[in-house]
């Protein structure tokens, strides 16, 4: 008995491969998929964002951090470590900086953001390319449009819920994160959302999605010029907002994979009629 | 003033921890809201007997006289 599958039923690769391949260099786990214009298109995309936020910031992101807390595992605690071929030559080209303290350029918050926010599409890039090397060589995947789910999900928490339909949840999730990562924000005021003083904290709270970014653009430059009394409480609020909003795309994921899988199963032949 | 603050901002994450947990429990919303209370009060009293036990491990080994 042969039970090998026809050549057009086998998968388009190990998903595994793909996933590892677009960590290093965005795309590449495409083109070893045999899907070129997709792998260019997310190369472009991702390591565009990536440079253009590098442009912006002159290189100067991990300035940042206090001498005592550079290290070789710093740069790993960092949303940029999505996009992993981008963070290295960050680090390689332009490490901690000359060794004295220099002026940020202008737009040094927006372009650390979109640092970030390279990894953070480049890990959508990856959850892409794990559904694309799970489909057939030959036809679409029902899984190629659920890492779309992955990216509102972090844009907005509880829009992932949202447009699935799952309105109630959406709600709950939206007005328990934002409201956290607000109320946070004002406790801390504005203090947590600075990325120069909260190199890590910011990390979690990055994950909150734009309504941090908004946040950042309007509070995060304050000046601190008196004692914060909740200045922690509000910096843990803010970074607990950002590490449940993971959850929330865990969540998004999962129903989108398995209303996906449901809609593509073929009936089965003892249902009601088919006998 | 200030601990009531304290309780009221620990009341709210630990909802929002309960609540990112029951998600993943319940798909279906009716059974998510009607296990929400439970999970919270147990979720509660765990940390609550935990924070005794430090309180009173502090007071006790750590303590400098």
């Amino acid at each position: 008995m042969n039970w090998t599958l026809p050549k057009s039923r086998e998968p388009r690769g190990h998903p595994l491969v793909a996933v590892f391949l677009t960590w290093l260099m965005p795309g590449a786990g495409h083109l070893y998929l045999g899907l070129p214009m997709l792998g260019l298109l997310g190369f472009g995309i991702v390591q565009g964002v990536y440079f253009l936020g590098l442009q912006l910031s002159g290189g100067m992101l991990f300035e940042f951090l206090e001498p005592d807390l550079r290290g070789p595992g710093s740069s790993l605690l960092s949303p940029e470590i999505g996009n992993l071929g981008a963070l290295i030559y960050h680090v390689k080209q332009f490490g901690y900086g000359p060794g004295w303290p220099r002026p940020w350029p202008p737009m040094m918050e927006l372009g650390t953001w979109l640092t970030a926010a390279s990894g953070m599409l480049n890990i959508c890039l990856m959850v892409r390319a794990h559904s694309d090397a799970r489909a057939p060589k030959e036809g679409t995947s029902p899984l190629s449009g659920i890492a779309r789910w992955v990216l509102l999900a972090w844009a907005v928490p509880g829009l992932g819920h949202w447009l699935q339909g799952r309105k109630t949840r959406a709600l709950v999730w939206f007005g328990l994160l934002v409201g956290m990562l607000v109320l946070g924000s004002v406790l801390a005021e504005g203090s947590n959302l600075s990325r120069e003083r909260h190199f890590f904290y910011w990390a979690g709270q990055f994950l909150s999605g734009l309504p941090h970014l908004g946040l950042q653009l309007v509070f995060g430059s304050v000046r601190v010029t008196a004692e914060q009394p909740y200045a922690d409480a509000g910096l843990d609020l803010g970074c607990l907002a950002g590490l449940l909003n993971v959850l929330a795309m865990i969540d998004v994921y999962t129903h989108a994979e398995r209303e996906a899988l449901a809609a593509d199963e073929p009936p089965s032949p003892l249902a009601p009629g088919t006998v | 003033m200030d601990g009531l603050i304290h309780v009221l901002l620990f009341a709210l994450a630990a909802f929002a921890i309960v609540f990112a947990s029951a998600t993943f429990h319940e798909p279906e919303d009716g059974p998510l809201w009607k296990s929400l209370p439970k999970r919270y009060g147990w979720f509660c009293f765990w940390i609550v007997l935990i924070s005794v036990v430090m309180v009173v491990a502090e007071h006790t080994l750590a303590s400098v006289h």
